[in-house]
């Protein structure tokens, strides 16, 4: 009897419900899965409309372009989507997309060091369109310094167009150096070559307090530089690996010692080369000078607000007199992928905004300090406006005037092995340098580098020839 | 006609998350065993090599590296890390605690903030010469100020361990504060009259009584554990550290697949970190006799 009285007290929904074969459950989950699938019919998922795509890693490249896209709209007609893709993402989702073939972009900004990942596999199936007829056809080759595309080439072909060339200079803390040096009747520009560098600075030196120059050991950042300042690299030209050559051994006998000697012996020191230590260091004169591409002094301004007015930039001393006085570290290239719906199109978007506008380029140096591989934008003002914050240095003529000499970087898909072993060995050579000194060093560094370096050939000895004329692309699927 | 549909009905319900899983989830598990048969570099440039990649992998010094990295890490997490959470959680279950619920919610809320942030902000703590670790052991111990936590080989594990403590130890305390509450009040009482002393009551009544909990506390934390990735990636800039010292499995796979490209390798040493994950959680269910209880 109660139970027939609850049962009509529930009502003839409740009732129809609570008789749902599994319940009440299934039936909400259905229905939010309608209401979403139908609000999702109503709201489909914002597709592109426009006529090119483009992915950017870089904000202030982003703001840029999207300003250039309005200019190339006008002249076109051709609507253009700038999408602005956070750093690390922006790889991952270019190979995704590849290996999806769905949604790859016209054009794509990548980094140097993930690069040559993109240019294995045949020439032909390589992601991007060779765009050395483009720039040879339309005469931007003389435009841009000869060593620019090297990063990019791969078997001949140019899979990339040069965003940076980044020359390295030394930025130094003027507030204490330049007056030192007074008083010993030098000034910093004529300390030509590392060995004048460090001597003539040594009396700056206090043991655990200040050191002469930033150098990390437990990364390549440093070593890289000074290795393509030597005239070497990790990879040479055709992606053949010398990083454990008589430069790189000659390299690592040079810096090793200025970390890692005893007592005054050792010049160098770092907290970082990344995070704020390296800023707080550099405030706290940790170390007077520091390793600095075009890129760094934006970040230098930016994290080290202190120092306004306090540093400047010199050209690298030389390894040895009338040796180079640059070095180059990192890069961005702009690529064309073959999956382009018009080519033509996105080449003219890529001259736009590459080697469009002088004036574009200049607002972007303004705010990155990053030297455009165009000759053509060097005459904009921008490049030529002193810096309070560089001592009022026109630091825009100073990378001008060591662009040429940058030297060339080599790519390659096996690079993000080769570093990791290279800091293996840097990592090892200071360790051994700590507890033995120079005894045996000179073996322990050729064998430590050469046995990093076979690691590397190993990976890539199993790397097919993919080029080769037997070879059946997707062999076996 | 009714039972029949009965009968469907479930299966109907199901059928969206069959489709999706094997859409979204079986495929690639598939398409990844297969493609770790092969040498890859895009999706049209593939190289059958059979088992070369695992017998590659087996003798890759770098994936041992990797190994001992992830197992080190792993062994870390867990000895350190369940104690600590276990401990708290009997403290924290105590009547007689005044102010409790604010310390759970204080313990716990690392897991709030977020991997990145949590990243960052650790970056600063470790900082040699001016993080705030540094500075408190200089002022201490007298230890010196440079420690480079993040940038010597050493010391880079260590400090992995010590993030992890701080992120996870509060999240895998709730857990066990779930458990504690659920283990039945008489057992304690029924002891206490037997005369157990707190030891003989924690050994045989609350750890038999949160057992299950423990056990599925300590499989997700080593599968959890070997799974590192983000954490080192940020904390290390990136990478994988001074002398690979932050290399983990799953970093060296990303290395593989999406820096060198080669995602036929990569997708090989994902499946090897499964077979050792699985391989590891039933030697951990046969050592803690979890099979056997529920067979």
């Amino acid at each position: 009897m109660q139970a027939k009285n609850a049962d009509t007290a529930r009502g003839p929904i409740r009732r129809r419900l609570d008789d749902m074969p599994l319940g009440l459950a299934p039936l909400l989950i259905a229905g939010m899965g309608l209401i979403a699938g139908l609000y999702l019919l109503i709201h489909p998922v914002h597709r592109s409309k426009a006529d090119l795509s483009m992915w950017t890693f870089g904000a202030l490249h982003a703001d840029a372009y999207k300003e250039a896209a309005g200019r190339f709209e006008a002249q076109s007609g051709q609507k253009v989507d700038v999408q602005l893709i956070n750093f690390n993402a922006v790889n991952q989702k270019l190979r995704s997309a590849l290996w999806a073939a769905v949604n790859v972009p016209d054009l794509v900004e990548i980094e140097k060091s993930a690069a040559g990942g993109f240019f294995r596999g045949p020439l032909d199936k390589v992601g991007f369109l060779d765009l050395k007829p483009y720039l040879e056809r339309d005469g931007i080759l003389d435009r841009i310094p000869p060593n620019a595309l090297a990063t990019y080439t791969d078997r001949g072909a140019v899979f990339g167009v040069p965003h940076d060339i980044h020359p390295v200079m030394l930025a130094y803390r003027a507030d204490i150096v330049d007056p030192y040096l007074a008083r010993r009747g030098k000034r910093m520009e004529e300390l030509a070559t590392w060995d004048e560098f460090f001597r003539e600075l040594h009396g700056l030196l206090i043991a655990d307090q200040r050191y002469l120059l930033q150098i990390e050991h437990g990364d390549d950042f440093a070593f890289q530089i000074f290795l393509m300042q030597r005239g070497g690299g990790l990879f040479g030209p055709g992606g053949r690996l010398r990083m454990d050559d008589e430069t790189a051994v000659q390299t690592m006998l040079w810096m090793i010692p200025l970390v890692a000697g005893s007592g005054d012996k050792q010049v160098a020191a770092s907290l970082s080369n990344w995070d704020p230590s390296f800023y707080r260091g550099f405030i706290e004169g940790y170390y007077v000078a520091a390793l600095c591409p075009d890129w760094r002094s934006s970040q230098i301004q930016t994290f080290a607000r202190e120092l306004h007015g306090k540093l400047r930039l010199v050209p690298l001393p030389a390894p040895a007199p009338g040796g180079l006085r640059t070095s180059q570290k990192g890069g961005t290239m702009l690529g064309i992928s073959r999956s382009a719906e018009d080519p033509e199109l996105a080449w003219r978007f890529a001259k736009e905004i590459y080697y469009g506008s002088p004036r574009q380029h200049g607002q972007l140096f303004r705010t990155t300090n990053i030297l455009t591989p165009d000759r053509k934008a060097w005459g904009d003002p921008a490049y030529h406006e002193p810096r309070p914050y560089w001592c009022n240095q026109k630091i825009g003529e100073e990378y001008i005037a060591l662009a040429d000499e940058v030297p060339p970087f080599y790519s390659s898909g096996f690079l993000p092995t080769a570093v990791a072993k290279l800091n293996e060995a840097i990592v090892s050579c200071y360790a051994r340098y700590r507890s033995h000194g120079a005894d045996g060093f000179e073996a322990f560094v050729r064998r430590r580098l050469k046995s990093s370096a076979d690691y590397v050939r190993a990976q890539m000895a199993r790397e097919p020839d993919w080029d080769a004329p037997d070879w059946d692309a997707k062999e076996g699927s | 006609m009714r039972l029949q549909a009965s009968r469907t009905t479930p299966y109907l319900f199901m059928a969206p998350f069959i489709l999706s899983f094997l859409i979204f989830g079986a495929y690639p598990i598939i398409r990844s065993l297969v493609l770790s048969l092969y040498i890859t570099s895009g999706p049209e440039a593939q190289r059958f090599v059979g088992l070369g990649n695992y017998l590659y992998l087996l003798q890759d010094p770098d994936f041992w590296t990797a190994f001992r990295n992830t197992a080190t890490f792993a062994l870390g997490s867990v000895v350190l890390q369940l104690p600590l959470s276990l401990g708290l959680a009997i403290l924290l279950n105590r009547p007689d605690i005044r102010g409790r619920n604010v310390f759970r919610f204080i313990f716990f809320s690392p897991n709030l903030m977020g991997l990145v942030f949590s990243a960052l902000l650790f970056m600063l703590i470790l900082a040699p010469k001016f993080g705030l670790l540094n500075a408190a052991l200089h002022a201490l111990f007298g230890l010196p100020a440079t420690t480079r936590w993040l940038s010597t080989p050493g010391l880079v594990m260590p400090a992995l361990i010590m993030v992890a403590l701080w992120l996870y130890t509060g999240f895998n305390m709730v857990y066990f504060l779930a458990a504690l509450q659920s283990v039945d009040t008489e057992l304690y009482e029924a002891a206490t009259i037997d005369g157990a002393g707190r030891w003989s009551q924690f050994w045989h009544v609350t750890l038999p009584g949160i057992k299950p909990v423990l056990i599925f506390v300590v499989v997700l934390s080593t599968i959890g554990s070997f799974q590192l990735f983000e954490l080192a990636f940020l904390l290390l800039g990136n990478g994988s550290g001074p002398d690979q010292a932050g290399l983990t499995i799953v970093m060296y796979l990303y290395q593989n697949g999406f820096l060198g490209g080669d995602l036929g390798y990569a997708s090989a040493i994902g499946w090897t970190l499964a077979a050792m994950v699985l391989l590891l959680s039933l030697v951990q269910l046969r050592i803690t006799g979890m099979g056997r209880e529920e067979a």
